[in-house]
């Protein structure tokens, strides 16, 4: 036999408004269309009911009632919020679940008995999920949906036995279901009353054809219900394709750090959402609602998937730090585009590796501490730009089989420290040969020299305008002009004594004719000195040379063919 | 009635086994797979008997196999000294052996070719660059100018990374420092790298850990070798001699030195020689190893 579970959040506006404003928690609050005085109250809170006031009194009656009354809009937004946490909280017990009215959820509870011992083990669950997700609710467990839906209506946690639904019925009193008007427009209860009818139950007894020829459609609908209910199946709703959370603000925010505590409490609300869900947070899109009916949206890329809402916050901070808001903001809508953590398989004969959440996590906190291009996997790009590098996301693969251990050597790999941009400095030279350079803390005579190693590459690039004919000509007379092969983007030695001074000169003056747009020593503007996808590229010249110098270090340095300009590249370490 | 032979574990020994102690068991070599399971031969592996060797021979004596895992150990240096490329070692070291590494740089001067020509596994080692650090407004007040803001978010980077464990080697490049870490920042990575087991190396041009660092090793510069394979050939950079001094150890041996090469192009001679019988045409002198081999 089918068992049903029905959540349902009591007075729901008003839980829902509490939830996207935890400050009204508590207070005497009232929810009205307008605020002005004569206006009527929609729904009022627990605390307010406890003092008198009933939804339907002025906000005048209100006040005199309590000075404390704090009457706000409805929010509809705040209303989808919560009943979209509602139906997470309700997924991450069943897979199977419907959603009704603002508030309700069905779920079905079949096959559950092999997670929880008990129905009401389930039930707790439930009020623990929704407690998560900062609401209180009513649990209640029956065969049907009609029947779960009466149960949790009663409050509290309540599960109907199969076979013990008549008695229930026959308990329930009327006046704790919202009967509403007949067809015509009599106030059932008091009719109901009259007819000296107090339980539901009672009705059952009553013929659906009587009871339809005096209340109408409600009345028949009560009978049924009365009877035990339909057994109808769920009509289970597709999985949410995104986590979103709107806010909708009194008043206009024009500075990013109230923005940010608003957003905060949104993102600890959607991460407490993903979480039960079992996902995390993947890029994010954030739409703001101005003032003047503007509105804008925007795109956070996250590094690493990662539920940790202080680096979330601190990657949409650097993102409106950029960018902000063009005017104050009056709502704002985050959805986040779930993803699901990587799972992993340890292996005890491997070396260990991060665990891949805490990996994420840890990626996501350091871009957000350095930047989101400063973190992941480098690596030199396939390219002949000897700066171009690439950063990738990092993902270690599985490690290889350990090897052997490896004959220990006596040498090593020397390693040089790149400095990116490439520094321009001062070479004087004698005769074409380096002999002082000075620079940026850099100033000493050179004592040893190696090069120049000519590199040049990308000239293909240049001059696309021309004609290929032009270009064809041109590329030939370069190369005779060399009297060297071309070996397009790798090294190759050019002593200057093979190289006549000559020969030099027109290769610069080629080179510049090759390349009619000026370019800056061929490194990306980027402080990184990685170049963008989208970047123009350019053709590049350059003679490298490896300079020892006098205050003890060696230094890699070119001097740019083209500007006729030298670069420190780097310093051998 | 044939008597019963005596029960072995009676009968007198022929002839008494003289009791002198033999000499003691020879060293174990401890090899590196069954360190990550932290059990040698059913004693557990204490935290100093856990290092990371750097695959090169002289370096690995001076300093008992390599550096401990779960410290600090330090490899300080001016430019030029060799001691990124020390610190190389190291990462390729462990990005072979299947670990994860972590290289949070400071100055942005990390350079993935050469890392790559050294061997280095750069899909298992995590580059973070503190050259766009966020001005947090959660940064202390001393850290203004760029370097010291860099110093401090490096310190930040390394507990996070620290923290998530699962690092084998974590390298801390502070690039040109502007001065050495405080107690509390050289405590603070100290606890987190002895937390995670990781090997933790501080590159620097000065000691920046202090008493918290188990190793440092002082790389200086001992020559530069360049080379010219013929009258009239190009001059070619070989690379340079490295003297990497024990300026502290808590395992003692403080004060010893060893020469290290580090090379643009690190052939060792056996593999040339291999190289050279293997080709039976003489080297094309136009390449860096046809020079070398030309030379030699």
């Amino acid at each position: 036999m089918a068992r049903i579970a029905c959540i349902m959040v009591a007075d729901f506006s008003i839980a829902a408004l509490v939830r996207s404003n935890p400050a009204l928690e508590g207070k005497v609050l009232a929810i009205a269309r307008s605020l002005a005085p004569h206006a009527d109250l929609d729904n009022v809170s627990v605390r307010a009911r406890e003092l008198g006031i009933r939804p339907g009194m002025t906000i005048a009656q209100a006040r005199a009632v309590s000075s404390d009354l704090v009457v706000v809009h409805r929010s509809n937004a705040a209303e989808s919020s919560a009943h979209s946490a509602l139906l997470d909280a309700a997924e991450s017990v069943s897979p199977v679940v419907e959603s009704g009215a603002s508030g309700c959820v069905w779920l079905d509870l079949a096959g559950l008995n092999r997670i929880y011992r008990s129905e009401e083990e389930i039930a707790a669950e439930l009020t623990r999920c929704v407690r998560k997700v900062g609401m209180q609710t009513a649990v209640g467990i029956a065969a049907n949906k009609e029947l779960a839906h009466l149960a949790a209506r009663c409050g509290g946690v309540r599960a109907i036995e199969a076979g013990r639904e008549r008695e229930f019925l026959n308990w329930l009193p009327l006046d704790m279901l919202d009967l509403g008007k007949s067809d015509r427009g009599d106030d059932l209860e008091t009719t109901l009353a009259r007819w000296g009818m107090r339980r539901l139950g009672e009705l059952a007894r009553l013929s659906p054809d009587a009871v339809g020829t005096r209340l109408g459609r409600r009345g028949v609908e009560l009978v049924r219900l009365a009877r035990g209910g339909s057994h109808a199946p769920l009509m289970p709703r597709r999985r949410a394709e995104f986590f979103a959370e709107t806010i909708e603000l009194e008043y206009g925010i024009e500075n990013l750090e109230p923005l940010g505590f608003v957003m905060r409490t949104m993102l600890e609300r959607l991460a407490e959402r993903l979480s039960l869900r079992g996902l995390v947070a993947g890029d994010i899109t954030l739409a703001f609602g101005m003032s003047g009916h503007r509105s804008c949206s925007r795109r956070v890329a996250i590094a690493a998937p990662s539920n940790d809402v202080r680096a979330i916050l601190t990657l949409i901070n650097l993102n409106l730090e950029a960018a902000p808001p063009e005017a104050a903001v009056e709502s704002i809508r985050i959805e986040i585009a779930p993803r699901v953590p990587r799972p992993a398989q340890t292996d005890m004969f491997l070396p260990p590796s991060p665990a891949p959440d805490k990996l994420q996590t840890t990626i996501a906190r350091l871009a957000a501490l350095c930047g989101p291009g400063n973190v992941g996997a480098i690596s030199a790009e396939n390219s002949h730009r000897p700066e171009a590098m690439r950063l990738d996301p990092f993902a270690p693969s599985a490690p290889p089989p350990i090897p052997e251990n490896a004959a220990a050597k006596n040498v090593t790999q020397l390693v040089i420290r790149a400095i990116r941009p490439a520094r321009e400095i001062e070479v004087m030279c004698s005769r074409e040969i380096p002999e002082f350079v000075r620079g940026d803390n850099l100033g000493a005579r050179v004592i040893s020299i190696a090069g120049p190693w000519r590199r040049d590459g990308e000239w293909w690039l240049d001059g696309l305008a021309d004609t290929h004919a032009d270009s064809a000509e041109k590329n030939n007379l370069a190369a005779s002009a060399r009297g060297l092969e071309r070996h397009d983007g790798r090294m190759f030695g050019a002593h200057p004594r093979e190289v006549s001074a000559q020969n030099l000169k027109t290769i610069s003056a080629l080179t510049s004719a090759l390349s009619p747009t000026p370019h800056l020593n061929g490194v990306s503007a980027s402080d990184t000195g990685m170049e963008s996808n989208g970047a123009r590229k350019c053709g590049f010249a350059r003679d490298y040379y490896e300079l020892a110098l006098e205050d003890g270090g060696v230094y890699r340095v070119f001097r740019d063919l083209k500007s006729d300009q030298w670069f420190l590249d780097g310093a051998y370490d | 009635m044939a008597a019963l032979p005596k029960p072995l574990w009676n009968a007198p020994s022929p002839t008494p086994i003289p009791a002198i102690r033999g000499p003691s068991n020879p060293p174990v070599q401890k090899t590196q797979l069954l360190e990550f399971a932290g059990v040698f031969r059913g004693h557990e592996l204490t935290r100093k008997d856990r290092r990371l060797s750097s695959g090169l021979a002289p370096l690995d004596d001076l300093i008992d196999g390599g550096i401990p895992r779960g410290r600090i150990s330090e490899i300080t240096g001016r430019a030029g000294s060799g001691k990124t490329s020390l610190a190389a070692s190291f990462a390729k070291s462990a990005t072979h052996r299947g670990e994860v590494t972590a290289w949070l740089d400071a100055s942005g001067t990390f350079d993935p070719e050469s890392m790559a020509a050294a061997g280095v596994e750069l899909r298992r080692m995590l580059w973070v660059s503190m050259t766009l650090t966020t001005t947090s407004t959660r940064m202390p007040r001393v850290a203004s100018s760029p370097l010291a803001r860099r110093q401090s978010a490096i310190i930040k980077a390394a507990e996070l990374v620290l923290e998530a464990g699962g690092f084998g080697l974590v390298v801390l490049d502070f690039g040109d420092a502007p001065r050495a870490l405080t107690h509390a920042s050289a405590l603070r990575i100290a606890r987190a790298a002895e937390r995670s087991g990781a090997a933790v190396i501080a590159l620097a041009p000065w000691r920046m850990c202090g008493t918290f660092a188990a190793l440092s090793l002082a790389a200086t510069r001992a020559e530069t070798s360049f080379s010219q394979t013929a009258p009239g050939a190009p001059v070619t950079f070989d690379g340079l001699t490295v003297v990497a001094m024990v300026a502290r150890n808590k395992m003692g041996g403080t004060g010893r030195r060893v020469r290290v090469r580090a090379l643009i192009d690190p052939i060792e001679p056996k593999e040339l020689v291999q190289e050279l019988t293997n080709d039976s045409h003489l080297p094309d002198s136009s390449t860096h190893a046809g020079n070398r081999a030309w030379r030699s």
